[in-house]
């Protein structure tokens, strides 16, 4: 009983996880359409940016939540870079060309993060109490785990008041449903875009910069986490945030007790998942047809 | 000094003429097609890189091998096997290589290995460590530089029998490397420790550990010690999350490759103290080849060698060793012409077996402490790789004809 409770709090902090990720993806997608595969690199850049804030900073919860406002800060400001230099000039190309040039991204970022950074893992010094822990019976559960857990919703939260509770937020579930229609009343769609794009890049930064108590910044975790995190947004249903969150919980539970009954599971597991929703659901679990959401064009 | 265009143009099309002329001579260079997971796995295939062109530029410096230059023609495979193979024809059909070299994943190795035996092309693998490399999936033309999956297991199985844990449980990364050490470490112990048994065992995929569900998945089977084969970034998670919930505590772990600075660095502070591992405790071994070595490297690099370094280094030396030893760059020649070559390493001489293409490079058992705030490997001894091997009977019945 007490092992189910561990792995269960388990489950809900790797979804966390997995949503920071993914939660920046869906709303990138959902408003511009465009699949972003640099969306890992952004993270990487998270972590590997975090690390140099934090490894700079003293080490109390104070600072170290000052540091990860500045990551999410740098992350979203490269972000809006990429999207006035390269995105906004390729909306009207064919998504492959989308795919192939964000692709190309995370090429160049992947080498840049090298000659920064160098070759070798970097991994944050863990203060006291980032190492604290809860005990549940003979079990131990990280605090940072239950920080996790409780992150992931108010993330969630927090996007949700912004995307229904702004003027802001209500142009851009307009433009996620009808993009044409939202430019024929003169909303300039340009800084909607970029203001967007922006934000899903300072979520992927989130993301990172909240990964690297638990694991080193490294050159492979863009990939590593890329295919997850869309693995996530497809599964949730494309530009929809519960439908992410809801996915993320769907994974991380299945991950953390599948690995117990049968440990060979982790390679399949979470495409066996997409697998089972597509079917069942082919726009993912809270996910609309997505002609609809194009209009007439 | 003012560069013009045209010093530049010059200089170029001299570098280009070059080889030319020397062909002419009929002392033409030799050319090694290499092929490594560089933008995959770069905390290993970096210092690896630096290995291997301190080693080319040292042969080269003394007059090459044979009377001819070394040229190494090198490409990123990106950490998979259907790339590398692209990669290996690429260098074969167009760059025309004497012979292939590199790897780094056990797959990816096996995969170059493949192309090697149906084209009829020499492939030496550095890293590889999956023993179907030399064994099961062995072949006349590949070899294989760094002790393998058994090997390392035999080296650590002594040390792990001596322990009174009874119930083992092993944590692999979900691949070839990961499942031949495990496969190997059981056998060895089992047959050294009757009264053992293997209680739990975790398979993570490689580079995306689930590490908190992991550790309390190992936790829940009460083991007395765990093997460990997860490195890299997994490691590091593992590790970090072991030692918040307190896996290791009263118990004993058993880790293959923990001790290589590139895997042991990233743990800082986190070092799991007692660990038993392999790897290179770079800065405490003071043979005299190890440490013209370290300062030849740290000349030209300014920074620490790795484990990986040793292997380019290695590398470049067996094959020219091997390539001596043939008597040219002909493949049939060179795939019989390797056994029994003799090569200079870091770690003192080493061998390309004639039985089954593996070196007789060994690696340095230890254990993991603290020092500084920094991890160190003590207690250390080298184990020759020769020693470390079955006896010729077994691996005859291990490899194909």
């Amino acid at each position: 009983m007490e092992f189910f409770a561990v792995q269960l709090l388990n489950g809900l902090a790797s979804a966390s996880s997995l949503f920071l990720v993914a939660s920046g993806l869906t709303v990138i997608f959902g408003v511009t359409r465009v699949v972003n595969f640099s969306h890992g690199s952004l993270f990487m850049l998270g972590a590997y940016i975090g690390w140099s804030v934090l490894t700079r900073l003293p080490r109390e919860p104070a600072w170290f939540a000052l540091g990860v406002v500045i990551t999410m800060a740098a992350t979203g400001a490269i972000g809006l870079l990429l999207e006035v230099a390269l995105l906004r000039r390729i909306y009207r190309a064919p998504e492959l060309f989308q795919l192939l040039a964000t692709f190309g991204v995370v090429l160049i970022v992947q080498d840049m993060t090298l000659v920064v950074w160098g070759p070798n893992d970097l991994s944050l010094p863990r203060p006291r109490w980032l190492r604290s822990f809860v005990e549940l019976g003979d079990s131990r559960v990280p605090s940072y785990d239950l920080f996790l857990i409780v992150i992931g919703p108010v993330v969630l939260a927090v996007l949700w008041l912004l995307f229904t509770r702004t003027r802001w937020g209500t142009l851009v579930r307009a433009a996620t449903q009808d993009r044409e229609m939202v430019a024929a009343l003169g909303v300039d769609q340009r800084r909607l875009f970029t203001t967007v794009f922006a934000l899903g890049a300072a979520l992927a930064g989130l993301g990172g910069v909240l990964s690297l108590p638990d694991r080193s910044a490294n050159l492979q975790m863009d990939l590593s986490v890329i295919t997850d995190a869309f693995v996530v947004v497809v599964v949730g249903g494309l530009g929809s945030l519960p439908g992410a969150y809801l996915a993320s919980l769907l994974i991380g539970l299945l991950q953390s007790f599948g690995i117990v009954l049968l440990p060979k599971v982790t390679l399949v597991l979470v495409f066996a998942v997409m697998a089972v929703v597509l079917v069942l659901r082919p726009n993912g679990l809270l996910g609309r047809p997505i002609s609809a959401a194009r209009g007439q064009a | 000094m003012r560069v013009s265009r045209r010093i530049v143009l010059g200089g170029a099309v001299g570098a280009l003429a070059a080889p030319r002329i020397l062909r002419a001579q009929d002392n033409a260079p030799i050319r090694i097609g290499e092929i490594n997971s560089y933008s995959a796995v770069p905390s290993f295939t970096l210092p690896y890189r630096n290995g291997w062109q301190l080693a080319v530029e040292q042969i080269n410096a003394g007059g090459g091998v044979l009377g001819r230059q070394i040229e190494v023609i090198s490409r990123d495979d990106a950490g998979k096997p259907q790339d590398a193979v692209r990669l290996a024809g690429e260098l074969v059909n167009d760059q025309k290589v004497d012979l292939l070299a590199g790897g780094f994943l056990s797959n990816v190795g096996l995969a170059i290995s493949d192309f090697a035996l149906q084209n009829r092309k020499l492939f030496i693998g550095g890293e590889p460590l999956t023993d179907a490399m030399v064994w099961d999936k062995g072949h006349r033309y590949c070899y294989r530089l760094r002790p393998s999956t058994y090997m390392q297991a035999a080296m650590l199985v002594p040390d792990a029998a001596k322990l009174p844990a009874k119930r083992w449980a092993t944590v692999a990364p979900n691949y070839e490397y990961g499942q031949s050490a495990v496969k190997w470490f059981k056998q060895l112990l089992s047959a050294a420790r009757p009264d053992v048994t293997f209680v739990g065992e975790q398979w993570p995929a490689l580079g995306k550990i689930d590490a908190g569900a992991t550790v309390e998945a190992l936790a829940q089977t009460k083991p007395d010690a765990i093997y460990n084969v997860t490195f890299g970034p997994d490691l590091t998670n593992f590790v970090r999350q072991g030692n918040t919930r307190g896996l290791f505590e009263k118990r004993s772990v058993v880790s293959v490759l923990t001790g290589e600075p590139e895997y042991l660095d990233p743990l800082g502070d986190e070092t799991p103290e007692g660990w038993i591992v392999t790897g290179y405790p770079w800065a405490q071994l003071t043979t005299q080849a190890n440490k013209e070595f370290v300062a030849d490297y740290q000349a030209k690099y300014k920074e620490r060698p790795a484990m990986g370094s040793v292997v380019g280094f290695a590398l470049m030396h067996s094959i020219a060793a091997g390539i001596v030893k043939s008597g040219g760059t002909d493949t049939d020649a060179m795939a019989d012409g390797f056994g029994g070559a003799v090569f200079d390493t870091p770690f003192g001489q080493a061998m390309w077996r004639a039985i089954d293409h593996q070196s007789t490079l060994g690696t340095f058992v230890g254990k993991l402490a603290l020092k500084d705030g920094h991890g160190v490997m003590t207690d250390w001894r080298y184990v020759d790789g020769a020693t470390a091997l079955p006896t010729d009977e077994e691996v005859r019945k291990l490899r194909p004809a």
